[in-house]
């Protein structure tokens, strides 16, 4: 089977977050980058089952040249192969023109079954998995924490309010993971070094005949800003019947928790 | 190509004790290629993510063993494979490389730095370096994979730091063409877990003892192992008694020479001090991060700890020691990446200064800390106790001081006795002064950025002092300071420190050129920090090699040691 991993490079989650000087876009000059860790699983996911079907897994991400870094990441996990789609005009691609160029890129590469994380951290919009499928026409389903093959079907959990969904899709779909799914490998020195040695394949919108005019954002981000900081906490004195009532009062008026 | 077979390329120290810089080993400091600083990286990553997962440093503590699905999952990380050639199935990684692993692993267990390094370090070593290609062939595939654990196996009851006196006995036998070895080592890491021993034993060659090394391997019938040590520390690492009994080894597992073993053991340990130095700046960082973190929200009079002057001193300490600790240990790894043959000088002076070092930051984390640090649910005690074998094994700090002087002294000596073959006692005369003052005039450390002339000229005036001693006190004592160990000490400390100020303005020196003086601001205090005391020292070893009270300490530990222990008047 021929899996295709979407990968998304990242900032990793201790990274303390600061918002730049125009207010739009984050600070990330200090963040230390790493593969976004939903598809983490979806990269092992699509390694198992090359190990248990043969085939080829290839990983493909959007993004700058940086996210080479990430490619090679999922190529020491053990993926054959790795697509960079790269261009000036996909820089400030939303989730919808993510999807388009992932599409684009897909109809060129042999693949049985797509797979991601079920959610991008950082820009957290959960929707590209959702808008490849639809774009290519085939089922989607997301959050799956269980997946077995059944013929050319496959068998997947997925996490509900208070429960467990199982959901039968045919081949080929795509499929958004979750944790829980599997637990995903570290790349060995043999793999890193292995890595070094498979080729990393560019594409530009030209490659994927895509017209950068329609990437422009469908949406456009006015603000951006930190939580207020937490004010400091109170301390009552005197009586402690007196403190009770003023804590009661307190709670009523100014928290209106009660 | 086995090490010793190298052209001999001198190192940084063994020219300083000449008075001689060699500028091309000092500037610019050393850095991995961009392809290797990559790979370790990720490996660093996957080790991070893996100990996380996998390791559990207070359970192996308490349970004096490391897991064998610890073990099982460092092999499957590729990290005990890390300096065996690619073609034998290993990284093939640079010594650089390689003890930024070992740096890593050391920040986060000591017990797995000594496993790994027991394995790798010097476990093994002995095939890498005077192993030939059958041996290689055979044994360091198996010893990258996992099915061999390899240890070093020198020490015996016997022979500790005079690690020359192995009773442990070798007899060949020409009929099967075979060695028969008897004897006991003690204390060796990885002893109960390996299947791949180095072992020196003492043969007789032309009626002389002198030492073999040999592998053996774990299965050997009258190979048997004792009980694993309970130790202060490093407690998960593991450490037994060997005995030999009627061992046979096949002629085919000599390493090297036959009575050239003991070589090979020193050579050995000189990489292995090498990655133990690395593994303590390790551990210096890692006590620094948790240092800071408890003192920044521990609040006592209204604020944080990490207010107050006295806590912050032990700070600056802290971060002070961990940048001349890193800088002295990649200085020396690159020069055994540069074909440089002698690092051992280095490799001592890393061993000694680092161990000390943490040491001191294990002091200085558990004052932060206070209390708290004395409980065993918090990590510090058990850092404390991890940090201190490091200025014990693998040649004692007093051994490493002893070895930094007589190895250094060794060169100039030999000039000395050039000139007294020529010239007779008279030719001596004023040599310690007059011929090397003229000549060491005339050598300068040139190349630096001139915002640290400062530093340039305290190295210089402080090696040149040093070379003008060692060269004293070779004319006063020759072969006699062998055994004066006041005077070894004294040489050793100031060597030390001359190598660490080196080290420190090398790689302050190509940042500045890098970045700007302005950008290295943080790294100019770190250095000067060190430098403002370092250089005091130099001066001050030196002026007691002259003007001492060692008659007097000598006089005190003679009355304490016939009475052994305290006894004054009433």
């Amino acid at each position: 089977m021929n899996v295709l991993v979407c990968v998304k490079h990242v900032p990793d989650t201790e990274t303390r977050v600061k918002v730049a000087a125009d207010g739009l876009h984050l600070d990330l000059g200090e963040a230390n980058w790493v593969v976004n860790p939903y598809d983490e699983y979806a990269v092992e996911q699509g390694l198992q089952l090359k190990e248990k079907l043969g085939g080829e897994v290839t990983v493909i991400t959007v993004g700058g040249d940086d996210a080479t870094k990430s490619l090679r990441q999922a190529l020491a996990m053990g993926a054959d192969k790795a697509v960079l789609c790269s261009d000036p005009a996909f820089e400030d691609a939303d989730p919808w023109s993510t999807a388009r160029i992932l599409a684009a890129a897909a109809a060129k590469l042999p693949c049985d079954l797509i797979l991601s994380g079920k959610h991008g951290v950082g820009g957290d919009n959960q929707q590209v998995g959702s808008l490849l499928g639809q774009l290519m026409g085939i089922p989607v389903v997301t959050v799956v924490t269980g997946m077995d093959l059944e013929g050319t079907s496959l068998m997947l959990k997925r996490e509900i309010e208070g429960g467990t969904e199982v959901v039968k899709a045919s081949l080929p779909c795509v499929i958004s993971c979750q944790k829980g799914l599997n637990e995903p490998r570290y790349p060995s020195l043999k793999g890193i070094m292995a890595a070094k040695k498979k080729e990393i394949t560019a594409w530009k919108a030209a490659d994927l005949g895509l017209d950068p005019a329609t990437l422009a954002p469908s949406f456009q981000l006015k603000k951006m800003e930190l939580p207020p900081p937490r004010p400091a906490g109170k301390i009552l004195s005197g009586e402690i019947p007196d403190q009770v009532k003023e804590l009661v009062k307190l709670l009523h008026d100014e928290a209106k928790a009660i | 190509m086995s090490a010793s077979a190298k052209a001999e390329k001198l190192g940084i120290m063994p020219q300083i004790f000449a008075g001689h810089f060699d500028r091309d080993l000092i500037f610019p400091y050393p850095k991995m290629s961009a392809d290797e600083a990559e790979t370790v990286e990720m490996l660093l990553d996957s080790f991070a993510g893996f100990a996380k997962r996998k390791l559990d440093p207070v359970k192996m503590d308490q349970a004096h063993e490391t897991p064998p699905e610890v073990l099982k999952g460092l092999f499957e990380l590729g990290l005990m494979g890390l300096a065996i050639p690619e073609q034998y199935g290993g990284a093939g990684l640079s010594m650089t490389a390689y003890c930024k692993v070992m740096e890593a692993v050391g920040r986060h267990d000591a017990s797995l730095a000594v496993t790994v390094g027991g394995h790798q370090s010097i476990g093994m070593k002995a095939i890498l370096l005077a192993g030939n290609e059958e041996q290689k062939e055979k044994y360091l595939p198996q010893c990258a994979d996992g099915r061999r654990i390899a240890a070093y196996a020198l020490t015996e009851p016997e022979a500790g730091s005079d690690a020359g006196s192995v009773k442990t006995r070798a007899v060949y036998n020409p009929k099967t063409k075979s060695f028969t070895l008897n004897g006991s080592k003690l204390w060796i890491t990885n002893g109960a877990i390996a299947g791949l021993l180095t072992v020196f034993a003492k043969e007789e060659i032309n009626g002389k003892d002198a030492m073999t090394a040999f592998i053996v391997e774990g299965e050997a019938p009258g190979l048997t192992r004792g009980k694993p040590e309970l130790k202060m520390g490093i407690r998960a690492s593991n450490t037994t008694e060997l005995n030999f009994e009627n061992v046979e080894v096949p002629e085919a597992n000599v390493l090297g020479e036959r009575g050239k073993g003991f070589k090979v053991a020193l050579e050995v340990l000189d990489y292995g001090r090498l990655s133990l130095g690395a593994g303590c700046a390790g551990g210096i960082k890692e006590l620094m991060q948790l240092a800071i973190g408890h003192a920044k929200q521990r609040r006592q009079f209204g604020a944080p700890i990490s207010d107050l002057e006295m806590i912050r001193g032990k700070i600056a300490q802290m971060a002070v020691a961990a940048w001349v600790c890193d800088s002295m240990v990649y200085l020396a790894t690159s020069l055994v990446d540069r074909d440089v043959t002698d690092f051992s000088i280095e490799s001592a002076c890393c061993k000694a200064y680092c161990s000390e070092r943490l040491w001191d930051a294990a002091n200085n984390a558990m004052q932060i800390v206070g209390g708290i640090g004395y409980m065993t649910e918090y990590p510090y005690e058990r850092l404390m106790r991890d940090s201190r074998i490091n200025m014990i094994f693998e040649g004692t700090n007093e051994i490493q001081r002893l070895y930094i002087t007589l190895a250094g002294m060794k060169r100039p000596g030999d000039v000395l006795k050039a000139i007294q073959k020529r010239g007779g006692v008279g030719a001596l005369v004023g040599y310690g002064t007059h011929t090397m003052k003229k000549h060491l005039s005339a050598n300068h450390l040139e190349g630096a950025h001139p915002s640290l002339a400062w530093h340039v000229e305290r190295i210089e005036e402080g090696t040149k002092a040093f070379a003008i001693a060692v060269d004293k006190l070779l004319v006063a004592h020759g072969k006699k300071v062998v055994s004066m160990g006041f005077l070894q000490e004294r040489v050793a400390n100031a060597a030390i420190q001359l190598y660490g100020m080196i080290a420190t303005l090398s790689r302050l020196d190509t940042l500045v050129k890098a970045k700007g003086p302005e950008a290295c601001a943080y790294e100019a205090d770190l250095t000067k920090a060190f430098f403002a005391k370092a250089w005091r020292t130099v001066r001050d070893e030196l002026a007691l090699l002259e003007r001492n009270g060692d008659a007097r300490t000598i006089r005190v530990a003679e009355r304490a040691i016939e009475h052994e222990g305290f006894k004054v008047l009433n």
